[in-house]
């Protein structure tokens, strides 16, 4: 397997890399102070499992805007970079197709950042223990899941990014671009609601709230918040869509949507790469 | 098997740059091919092409039986290639390079005798970020010789190496070539292909101007020569008439300077009768022509600096205003 051994080299090469450390460890440090700030909360919850359950949901959603850049900041450069330095002409003078290296650069990236989402849950673990009263195994390690899941959505769309363009200037912009579309604009409101604007108030057609909730839980922090929420009922809130909604719209589809997110950008990237002029 | 073949090949870069013009030659088993031509002549396009890193617009390459555009990877276990303008992994060590590639190519190669080979054993643990281009280029190679290949690519393997790494370089590419092994060596200077290879192809501005053994190439050289006459004063259309005559190959002026090629090296005595009955001549000096020129030749590139100092070669046979073939002629004289 050709693209085990682009994984293999390539992440001898990435967990080198003190760029990657670093932004993990901002990405750690920031966990573990919001598991020590958020302590604070507990008091505003009827139970203590409650109140963790919620904090625990709380790490996700604070982690679910800063994953990206990380996993950013891991990924973009993994074949543009070698494309704009001219290392790529080893990658691809040996026995390896261009699938073997997308498959290759995407395995070993996601390994790296796993392995930085597994130090972030090794801190929240210990904060558990030495400050909160509670363990909630059950909802930890889902959490824990999940945000190793998110993490490699990014880097998905990172490699896919990386495969598209030519440049690391490219790769960076390409990148930035899509952390500002996809995290930065839906904070202020979701993209069903901008849709709802556009389908109702410009082009004049009834509400259709079934379709906004589908449109803004295509975004990957939606759809992740989305899972979270089904975690347990007490945090749910009236947030939770209608029984009788369409399979789409329900939180069960959210993992759909999620792996959708991996599966897409590297089929883009890959298509991309495989005919591109690569000197 | 051939193990290169190419037929009608071509290459148009997005906006309309021809860089390589339907470019057909094959390449024998067992032989060092010498890849020549000037900066931007289209040899990297078509070592690119022939890697399968670019695809052509049209024509086909054929290496070691397989067509580049098909399923060529596993075809790369049998090629070594020794790429330009490349960088190394900067955070592995030179043992971590060639494992990779020994891995890669399922090879049994030990990497210490390699880098041995190499020249670079003291620093087999150190990390590639910290070599010098001399190392860089002696650590590619190496990774190049992986598996033994049987067909070596080299683009341009000797830059950045000293005198004694051009020499060992040479030994090892000619021990190779000696146990079967096909050697493709590009390069922008003459004398290294001349060196070391049997055959050699001249490519400018994307075509092929000579394809022929170097024996052969020589002996053409041989019969021409260069003069140079030193004018009092320079007649009006000298250039012009000079080119005229069957036995001169190229004129060129530069102050009062008048340099001539000539096919043979009877046409000087003509040439000098022909310049005298026009002016007067205050010197002359002849000079055999050097393998650089018999290149210059080829590629249409003028020497001792003139109007395209240095790299022009990229467009300078489709650039001469139409004249095309008749470049010999036509590009030197209009200074």
């Amino acid at each position: 397997m050709s693209a085990l051994d682009v994984a293999r080299k390539d992440f001898l090469d990435a967990r080198r890399s003190k760029i990657v450390w670093l932004a993990i460890a901002i990405y750690v440090g920031f966990i573990g102070l919001f598991m020590v700030i958020q302590r604070d909360q507990l008091r505003f919850h009827d139970t203590a499992h409650e109140g963790v359950v919620s904090v625990l949901v709380g790490v996700v959603t604070a982690g679910s805007v800063l994953i990206p850049v990380v996993a950013l900041v891991a990924a973009y450069l993994a074949i543009a970079g070698e494309r704009e330095t001219g290392s790529i002409a080893f990658l691809l003078g040996l026995p390896n197709t261009r699938r073997d290296v997308v498959v290759g650069k995407f395995v070993s990236r996601s390994a790296v950042i796993v392995l930085g989402v597994v130090c972030a849950s090794l801190v929240m673990a210990v904060s558990l223990l030495a400050l909160y009263p509670v363990f909630p195994v059950r909802t930890y390690l889902v959490a824990m899941g999940l945000m190793a899941l998110y993490a490699v959505i990014y880097v998905a769309i990172a490699i896919g990014i990386s495969a598209s363009v030519a440049s690391k200037a490219r790769a960076a912009a390409v990148g930035f671009g899509v952390y500002v579309a996809l995290n930065v604009f839906t904070l202020f409101a979701p993209i069903g609601s901008h849709v709802r604007t556009l389908h109702t108030e410009v082009l004049g057609f009834a509400e259709a709230p079934t379709l906004y909730r589908f449109v803004s839980q295509l975004v990957p922090s939606e759809a992740l918040s989305q899972v979270m929420r089904t975690i347990d009922v007490d945090i749910a809130g009236g947030s939770l869509p209608p029984a009788d909604a369409p399979f789409y719209v329900q939180p069960e589809f959210a993992p759909v949507v999620l792996c959708a997110w991996i599966v897409a950008p590297l089929a883009v990237g890959y298509t991309r790469f495989k005919s591109a002029d690569v000197s | 098997m051939v193990p290169i073949e190419v037929s009608g090949l071509r290459k148009t870069y997005p906006g309309g740059v021809l860089a390589v013009d339907d470019l057909s030659f094959s390449v024998d088993e067992g032989e060092i091919f010498g890849f020549l031509g000037p900066n931007g002549a289209g040899k990297s396009t078509t070592i690119n092409i022939l890697l399968g890193y670019v695809s052509p617009t049209a024509g086909s390459a054929t290496v070691l039986g397989q067509d580049v555009s098909g399923e060529f990877a596993p075809t790369r276990e049998r090629i070594g290639v020794l790429p330009d303008g490349y960088s190394l992994y900067d955070r592995l060590t030179a043992r971590e390079h060639l494992e990779w590639v020994i891995r890669t190519k399922d090879a049994t190669d030990d990497p210490d005798a390699i880098l041995e080979r190499v020249g670079i054993a003291d620093a087999a643990d150190r990390r590639a970020g910290g070599f010098s281009k001399g190392m860089c280029q002696r650590l590619a190679f190496g990774m190049a010789l992986v598996g033994d290949p049987d067909l070596l690519v080299l683009d341009e393997p000797s830059s950045g190496l000293d005198p004694t790494g051009v020499q060992e370089l040479r030994a090892t590419i000619q021990d190779l070539a000696a146990g079967g092994t096909t050697v493709f060596f590009s390069s922008h200077v003459l004398s290294e292909v001349e060196a070391v290879c049997d055959r050699v192809a001249i490519m400018s501005g994307g075509r092929l101007v000579a394809l022929d053994d170097i024996e052969t190439l020589r002996d053409d050289l041989e019969q021409s020569s260069r003069i140079r006459l030193a004018l009092e004063s320079v007649p009006e259309s000298i250039t012009a008439e000079l080119s005229q005559l069957p036995v001169v190959e190229a004129v060129a002026l530069e102050g009062a300077e008048l340099r001539v090629d000539c096919h043979d090296v009877a046409a000087k005595v003509d040439v000098v009768r022909h310049v005298d009955e026009r002016a007067t001549v205050a010197d002359i000096v002849s000079e055999p022509a050097s393998m650089e020129e018999l290149f210059n030749r080829y590629t249409g590139d003028v020497p001792d600096g003139g109007d395209s100092s240095g790299g022009g070669g990229g467009g300078s046979a489709t650039d001469d205003d139409g004249t095309g073939d008749d470049r010999r002629s036509s590009a030197e004289v209009s200074v």
